[in-house]
């Protein structure tokens, strides 16, 4: 075995190659593990990480390769036999026994037993606090689990897999389900870990997160490893270019400048807790772009403009006059729209069907006789049909209810409802959560147009390559209030990933 | 279509086919087997009971699929028709004019709609619970004006809504359609239907597309309350008398109407055409079963099966045909 200068590896996987009928999910993969890193995993969904975690945890076995532990080559056929070897694998659904209490979890099917033979929960309370390295779960350890917030279930079950002498551990997606402060606990945790000489594969796409909890990052991408990069030599846009397999600026359509006019002045506006002293303008033909981690108050924001909430104090100015919006009515009288994130619950109405959805915010429109509230179904398909093609959505006719269409259909009927309605300011949430690639790009390109044409466009996204692709200026946010402003031509993704984490993923959580 | 994929195609067009028209097809079967078994059923007598009987079910029935449409209910509907009935019945015998008391009875029906409608769409008490309450509370009031009494001696006048006949059609059949036709039309073709339907399939959407859902869910319970009142008028000017429980036990056979007609045509959906269907069956059901000579005490247990089989197989249908 050659001897190397760098740190051991604990767990090292050697050109791994997996075919699925028809498809190859991994091809010549190469990943390693040392002791007290963080390595990230990241990659698109299909890219292949989570039939290499299921290789390494023996629920797959490869076609080829090797996977060697502490320099052993190991066949690992089932999860027991890697339990053994010291890898561990926490998955997004925890495995927690709700009635059962916290110690019991921990041990869960490993209980020790007294003197009589029993199951003890007294000795097993006394045998987490001899768990070394356990984590301070911050509750009763005779508590029911059920009973422990999603951060203390984390920590439930990393103490099991350290009370398993775990040494490798796998946690895919962990702050999904975290609250902002959570993940920062979370964080702690792993630090802590990495002290104590554990490795960590961290799995997710929020590349914010992994920026700065990794130490390397290990990019997959159909099937093949496409790099691995240290923290010294981590670049975000070459990680990005990695992901996406091509350059950004390739990526979004060509940015046209924005008219003089403004037509939004937002002043000091503030809700508690979310959202303090929120100041900025829009112009016509603009794209303003809001960066900021989940939880910084940008969804909260918009839902003031949009009068979705109410506002506590603070000015809207649209088109030089004052104006009060309490509600997404008064909103939509000004003509503000807002394509929002929870689509499937506040965007569409499932049962109904594309016209219908299409012509909800301007039934004005489809009237029958002068002002009478009767609806004319021909007009209803007058009206509805060039939006549908405009936005190109694919349904097989007017008449199909949304729920049968796909995510990126169903995000251009919410669109269109709003370009139906007119809207001259349009607030998009996310526009491409949940969306094929393919619908991505087609909505890209539908926000630039809307741009060119003179709308004013607000649009939030976690992904800072689409905030920098698209916007004209970009806002930071973080806890509430805006932190900084960057021109988007300018914008560096590192330097703006850097000013949407200083303020808050590093520092303790605040408490109010 | 003789591979596999085929049938299986077929065979899920069968059920999506059961699915939307099978309480047509049972309501159909139901007639057609009255008629060949039971001379009686088909004889003209019965059909005019049958217009009589379907009447004022199918108003109170109406009234309450504009408040299911939008995921409300409305328990309160019989008390309403009761003292409805009671301050019309009272009104003329103090010598008001049937029209000025009919006026009067109406606004009655539509306040009580009123105040569900606040206490329900804005001040957010569970519709179960307010219905319950106000319910029980107008029934109330209804014992005390009457002290538990039946009013008796109506005018003749006023039995022309409930006992008169145009042309051989009775009366409150003639109302009772114009009612569906009017709700019908306001459903389908109206902007306010058209919102409520919205607030219907998902109220956060409806209000993020600038529909005020706490207005049109108090709407709803004002054409429930205002249904509930003219189904009361046709109850008492058919019997020319009023009393405290004269519409309650409409409020079970209203449910199962409107439960089958949200299993009829658009699955899981309430709508007018479906509550109609579901009125006729629950009607042609309970009048067949009366010429069979099964003993009445039975039919309250053959209403709430129907209603158990409604609820179950819009669900069941509607998530057969989503999957």
């Amino acid at each position: 075995m050659p001897a190397s200068a760098k740190p051991e590896a604990i767990l090292e996987v050697k050109g791994i190659i997996k075919d699925f009928p028809g498809q190859r999910a991994l091809d010549r993969v190469d990943f390693d593990v040392r002791p007290g890193e963080v390595h990230a995993l990241i990659g698109e969904n299909g890219a292949g990480k989570s039939t290499l975690i299921k290789i390494i945890a023996g629920l797959y076995q490869a076609d080829q390769g090797e996977i060697l532990v502490d320099g052993v080559r190991q066949h690992i056929t089932n999860p027991r036999e890697s339990q053994a070897l010291g890898l561990a694998f926490i998955h997004q659904e925890l495995n927690i026994v709700p009635h059962l209490s916290v110690a019991e979890n921990i041990f869960l099917g490993r209980y020790p037993r007294n003197r009589l033979g029993l199951v003890s929960l007294a000795k097993m309370v006394k045998m987490v606090q001899n768990i070394s390295d356990a984590l301070d779960v911050g509750a009763d350890l005779r508590m029911p689990a059920e009973r422990l917030s999603v951060i203390a279930q984390w920590k439930t079950i990393i103490n099991r897999t350290l009370a398993q002498n775990s040494r490798v551990i796998f946690m895919d997606e962990p702050t999904a389900s975290l609250t902002y402060a959570e993940v920062n606990d979370l964080f702690r945790s792993i630090s802590h870990l990495k002290e104590t000489g554990k490795a960590i594969v961290y799995i997710s796409h929020r590349m914010e997160e992994v920026f700065n909890i990794a130490d390397r990052v290990t990019v997959i991408k159909d099937a093949r490893k496409v790099g691995t990069a240290d923290k010294a030599n981590m670049d975000l846009a070459k990680i990005y270019q990695m992901m996406l397999g091509r350059e950004l600026k390739d990526t979004f359509p060509g940015k046209f400048p924005p008219q003089d006019e403004v037509c939004l002045e937002v002043k000091n506006l503030s809700r508690a807790p979310a959202v303090h002293n929120v100041s900025f303008n829009l112009r016509r033909g603009e794209v303003l772009g809001i960066a900021g981690i989940v939880g910084s108050g940008r969804t909260e924001l918009v839902r003031l403009l949009f009068g979705a909430d109410r506002k506590d104090s603070g000015e809207i100015i649209i088109e030089g006059r004052k104006v009060d919006i309490n509600s997404p009515e008064d909103a939509i009288r000004h003509r503000i729209a807002l394509v929002p994130e929870e689509r499937r619950r506040e965007g569409i109405i499932l049962p109904m069907d594309v016209k219908q959805n299409i012509t909800l915010a301007s039934l004005e429109k489809l009237l029958r006789w002068l002002k009478l509230p009767v609806l004319s179904p021909s007009k209803e398909r007058g009206v509805a049909q060039p939006f549908v093609d405009a936005t190109d959505i694919k349904s097989s006719s007017l008449n199909q209810a949304v729920e049968y269409l796909s995510g990126g259909n169903q995000q251009k009927v919410v669109l269109s409802k709003w370009l139906c309605s007119e809207a001259k300011i349009l607030i998009f949430d996310e526009p491409t959560r949940g969306i094929d690639v393919g619908a991505k790009f087609a909505i890209y390109d539908l926000i630039r147009d809307l741009a060119r044409n003179g709308t004013a466009v607000i649009m939030i996204s976690s992904d800072l390559v689409e905030v920098v692709g698209m916007a004209h200026r970009i806002l930071v946010m973080a806890q509430g209030e805006i932190k900084a402003e960057l021109q988007g031509d300018k914008t560096d993704l590192g330097e703006l990933l850097e000013l949407c984490l200083t303020k808050e993923m590093c520092a303790p959580p605040k408490r109010k | 279509m003789t591979n596999g994929n085929g049938k299986s195609i077929n065979r899920s067009d069968v059920f999506i086919f059961l699915g939307r028209y099978g309480t047509v097809v049972i309501l159909l079967a139901m007639i057609a087997i009255f008629s060949i078994l039971m001379p009686a059923f088909r004889s003209g007598t019965n059909l005019y009971n049958l217009g009589q009987q379907m009447s004022i079910l199918s108003i109170f029935a109406a009234g309450m699929t504009c408040c299911l449409k939008m995921g409300d209910f409305d328990l309160s509907i019989g008390a309403i028709a009761a003292i409805t009935g009671i301050v019309i019945s009272e009104m003329m015998l103090a010598g008001y004019s049937i029209p000025t008391s009919i006026i009067v009875g109406i606004l009655v029906g539509v306040v009580v709609g009123l105040l569900n409608g606040l206490l329900v769409a804005y001040v957010g008490l569970s519709a179960f619970v307010c219905t319950l309450a106000t319910m029980s509370v107008i029934l109330g009031m209804a014992m005390a004006i009457t002290k538990g009494i039946s009013i008796w001696g109506l005018p003749e006048t006023y039995g022309i809504i409930g006992r008169g006949d145009l042309a051989g059609i009775p009366n409150r059949f003639i109302l009772m359609i114009v009612l569906i036709a009017i709700l019908w039309f306001f459903h389908g073709f109206t902007t306010t239907g058209r919102r409520m339907e919205a607030i219907g399939g998902n109220a956060n959407a409806a209000r993020m597309s600038g529909i005020n859902v706490e207005f049109n869910r108090l709407l709803g319970y004002l054409l429930s309350g205002l249904c509930s009142a003219i189904a009361g008028i046709v109850l008492t000017s058919t019997v020319l008398s009023a009393s405290a429980l004269q519409g309650t036990h409409y409020l079970l056979d209203a449910f199962g109407a409107c439960f089958i007609g949200a299993a009829t045509l658009r699955i899981g959906q309430f709508h007018i055409l479906g509550t109609f269907v579901g009125v006729l069956i629950v009607v042609v059901a309970i009048n067949g079963l009366l010429i069979l000579m099964v003993p009445g005490y039975y039919t309250d247990m053959i209403k709430g099966i129907i209603l158990l089989l409604a609820i179950f197989f819009s669900g069941v249908a509607g998530r057969f045909i989503k999957s």
